[in-house]
């Protein structure tokens, strides 16, 4: 791990860099480069975890699922990169049955989960307390709602 | 898809188990409790797979899959939140496989049945929180 952050510090790409620490990666699917130049900690620690699911065989979850989509994997990645708030929270990220990929933070009572879909559509549900508040379908090239949801995480 | 009819013979106190990566637990922000992230049971091209629990064990259910988890949730909660479950036996491997249907178009789960069923659920000692 510290390792990685080094990595991180002085590699210009979270693509070379992930290559560079992890010399078992092979994943036919993905061979790009990101860019993390201007990019704040928890947003590069993000897409390091959002790269890791490239790693996933399939039937990571014991019932056959496939792995997450390259196209829901870059949908996360580039919705991390749009955010617009260098210091927030890393996000946990999970990967969904079906080729998905599901972004969580969590602050204080609050929590707010991003599901993107193997096509790359997207929905969010919002909770405080444990209780439901909203829960819709999301288009995640639109930064101002984005930025309006994670804020409201830290309120 | 037809709609899922809810088994009824499947009573209200029978115990659903799944499994668990170990990679996909969170701090629940409510409880402080760690659980299941909703995702694991969420799926856009599979319904969520169980097993009964009264007709398997959870050594039964880790056999292949050491390093996973288990949890459980009882069929009351699961039908309280509109979902149903259906029995699938897996033969001869697995007679105690069923499916948990949510109440979106496709038989998934909407985002809140399945947060609703991470918050309800148990760890299983066998496969309990390492």
């Amino acid at each position: 791990m510290s390792g990685l952050q080094s990595s991180i510090s002085t590699s210009s790409s979270l693509g070379q860099m992930y290559h560079q620490t992890h010399g078992s990666y092979t994943s036919p699917q993905w061979s790009g480069v990101v860019s993390v130049g201007d990019l704040s900690q928890w947003q590069v620690e993000a897409i390091r975890k959002l790269l890791q699911l490239f790693t996933l065989p399939r039937d990571w979850d014991s019932y056959g699922s496939p792995p997450p989509s390259e196209v829901a994997i870059m949908a996360a990645v580039r919705l991390i990169l749009r955010i617009d708030l260098e210091y927030f929270l890393s996000p946990l990220v999970v990967p969904v049955a079906g080729g998905g990929v599901q972004l969580e933070w969590r602050h204080g009572s609050r929590e707010i989960e991003i599901e993107i879909d193997d096509d790359g559509s997207a929905g969010y549900l919002k909770s405080q307390h444990g209780k439901l508040i909203e829960e819709e379908e999301i288009y995640l090239a639109d930064p101002a709602r984005i930025r309006a949801l994670l804020t409201w995480l830290i309120a | 898809m037809p709609e899922p009819i809810d088994d009824v013979s499947i009573g209200d106190d029978e115990r659903l188990l799944h499994r668990v990566r170990p990679n996909d637990v969170v701090v629940d922000a409510a409880t402080g409790q760690r659980r299941p992230s909703s995702a694991t049971f969420k799926s856009k091209s599979n319904i969520i797979s169980v097993d009964l629990a009264s007709l398997t064990t959870p050594e039964k259910a880790l056999a292949n899959y050491p390093r996973h988890m288990l949890v459980e949730i009882d069929v009351g909660t699961v039908r309280s939140i509109g979902c149903k479950v259906v029995r699938d036996p897996l033969l001869p491997d697995n007679p105690a496989h069923a499916l948990v249907y949510g109440s979106r178009p496709d038989g998934g789960m909407t985002r809140s049945q399945a947060r609703e069923i991470v918050s309800h659920c148990k760890w299983v000692p066998a496969g309990d929180v390492r």
